[in-house]
């Protein structure tokens, strides 16, 4: 019967015991005491006093209960006196296995010093683990020629055969070999990660004829296929919504317009005479990723 | 004891429990305060800038130059006067590749004759009127709004931080070769020390507390008439053909930080 009591005591003693765990000792004892005191009188009233030969005196288990909720009460202070017991990394600050990544983006091109192109696409990312994914990209290019391209004529007597590109389509795979945090000025944690990703697809590409005369000498399109190889950065912002920047490195053997080029011919005969160059086209990318589902839930308790 | 006493008695335990303990949950609840309440966002923290001096070597590369690109021995001297600002100067102070043209520059010279006739200029001659650059030198204010750590392959942990950098921009910009004055086209190369202003973002990635790996770029801006050629159509080159120019650098360091020792946050 006392050990009924006494556990029942100490069930519903023991939520305050934790809570005043993080208060401080003295004060949380010294509440408990009162509360004990002012429990020792209810406990006492004339329905036990007209029972009082059949109620045992329960004031020594009501004693030995605060004190030993006091000695709890210390020990869970002691414990939490320490700050080891707070994890550094708890846990990734955001999970994207099995979500759908939609991000739209822009890019400008920057190592061709004749051509810039500026780009508008959209990447539609499914990841298969947290590390892994596959994407589909796509992508529709705006060309301006440079001042420098625009001097080659009047400072050196020559033209430059120049080609546009006009979309592009591919496939991405994706592994992200990296994720960290870092202090926002040594105030806000802010979680990101690093990918690394390579993939294939193709490009439409349109030469700019050396005479802009689209009689005689009309442009031709070409159609490459282009490997790719990237790395970007993506920094998480809500459990919902990324920033990224990153750097791909689009390859592919693209065929311009013969440099002596004769007036009249077709275009199927410009392109079957053109010469053919491997390109690298440089473009740094911007992008916001939409995640789906919206939220994410943790497998693991820390 | 009758079956009454065994009621009363769970009755009173019940009631004791109740009076000793939810009281004490209210009152406890209303003190409780985080551990964490009032703590800086990073505790224990490494201080791997503050007040230390950095220094070391590398190289640097230009970027879709017209003409010339250059490898560069680069030096940087810093020293951080809190965590988040310091003061540092990098330096690219000796060209390796005088020589390198870029892509365009190679396509061009292929389609310049060898001997320049009325309208176009000779190989030779074009080149010698290009400049290139010899020496650069960028002061500049270095702000670290973002540090951190990272984990590489789930392994490798290193401290980084994130810099951005502005400053005056120094270049020295040289020729090499002579012009033949008989040729077509008048042509004075750019060359001498120019000022202008130099923009930039880097990164420490943190080996231990005293070695760090230092990747840099900086847009290094200023006015250049790359070509030594009339653009503004004066047939004569004047400083009026020279044009605001954007010119980016990516370098990797190797710095080290002095003292090696380091302190550590509260």
């Amino acid at each position: 019967m006392k050990r009924l009591a006494f556990g029942l005591l100490l069930v519903l003693a023991n939520p305050g015991l934790v809570a005043a765990a993080e208060a401080s000792a003295a004060g949380a004892g010294e509440t408990a005491d009162e509360k004990t005191s002012e429990a020792e009188a209810p406990a006492a009233p004339e329905a036990a006093e007209a029972n009082k030969d059949e109620l045992p005196d329960l004031s020594e288990e009501v004693k030995e209960a605060a004190a030993q909720k006091e000695e709890a009460v210390s020990e869970a202070t002691a414990a939490r006196r320490s700050w080891e017991d707070i994890v550094v990394v708890p846990r990734k600050g955001f999970l994207k296995r099995h979500r759908f990544e939609l991000a739209p983006f822009s890019a400008i091109s920057f190592n061709d010093t004749m051509i810039r192109h500026y780009s508008f696409g959209g990447d539609l990312t499914f990841y298969l683990t947290d590390v892994f994914s596959i994407a589909a990209e796509g992508q529709y290019f705006i060309k301006e020629r440079s001042e420098r391209e625009s001097l080659v004529g009047f400072q050196f007597n020559r033209a430059t055969t120049l080609n546009r590109f006009n979309y592009s389509a591919s496939l991405v795979f994706g592994y992200v070999p990296g994720y960290g945090k870092f202090g926002l000025f040594n105030k806000y944690i802010v979680h990101w990660d690093v990918t690394v990703n390579a993939g294939i697809g193709v490009i439409w590409t349109e030469t700019i004829p050396v005479i802009p005369d689209a009689k005689s000498f009309p442009a031709f399109s070409n159609l490459d296929i282009m490997p790719h190889l990237g790395i970007s950065t993506r920094m998480f912002v809500t459990d919902w919504l990324a920033l990224s920047i990153g750097l791909r490195d689009y390859m592919f053997e693209d065929k311009f317009e013969k440099r002596d080029r004769p007036p009249g011919q077709t275009a199927a005969q410009a392109k079957a005479n053109g010469v053919s160059e491997f390109t690298q086209n440089l473009m740094v990318f911007v992008s916001a990723g939409l995640y789906l589902p919206t939220s994410f839930q943790y497998k693991t308790p820390r | 004891m009758t079956k009454k006493a065994h009621a009363m008695k769970r009755g009173i335990a019940l009631l004791v429990g109740c009076l000793v303990g939810i009281p004490a949950v209210s009152q406890a609840a209303q003190e409780r305060k985080s551990p964490l309440a009032d703590s800086p966002a990073i505790r224990r923290r490494v201080e791997l800038r503050d007040k230390r001096f950095e220094l070391g070597v590398g190289m640097a590369a230009t970027v879709g130059q017209d003409f010339y690109n250059a490898l560069m021995l680069n030096l940087r001297l810093g020293f951080h006067i809190t965590d988040w600002i310091g003061i540092s100067v990098s330096a690219g102070l000796y060209n390796l590749t005088p020589n390198w043209r870029s892509a365009f520059n190679n396509q061009l010279n292929d389609a310049l004759p060898a001997t320049g006739d009325t309208k176009t200029p000779s190989q030779s001659n074009a080149a010698a009127a290009e400049n290139r650059i010899g020496q650069i030198i960028m002061p500049q204010l270095d702000v670290v709004p973002f540090t951190g750590k990272f984990s590489a392959l789930g392994k490798l942990f290193m401290n980084y931080d994130v810099y951005v950098s502005a400053g005056p921009g120094i270049v020295n910009l040289v020729k090499k070769g002579t012009i033949d004055s008989n040729e077509c086209c008048k042509a004075t190369p750019y060359t001498g020390w120019k000022t202008g202003v130099n923009v930039g973002v880097g990164m420490h990635a943190f080996v231990n507390n005293y070695f760090a790996i230092n990747i840099e770029l900086h847009n290094l801006m200023y006015s250049n008439n790359a070509a030594g050629r009339d653009v503004t159509g004066s047939s004569a080159v004047t400083s009026a053909d020279a044009q605001w120019t954007y010119n980016w650098l990516v370098g990797l360091n190797f710095m080290f930080f002095l003292p090696a020792q380091v302190k550590v946050s509260r």
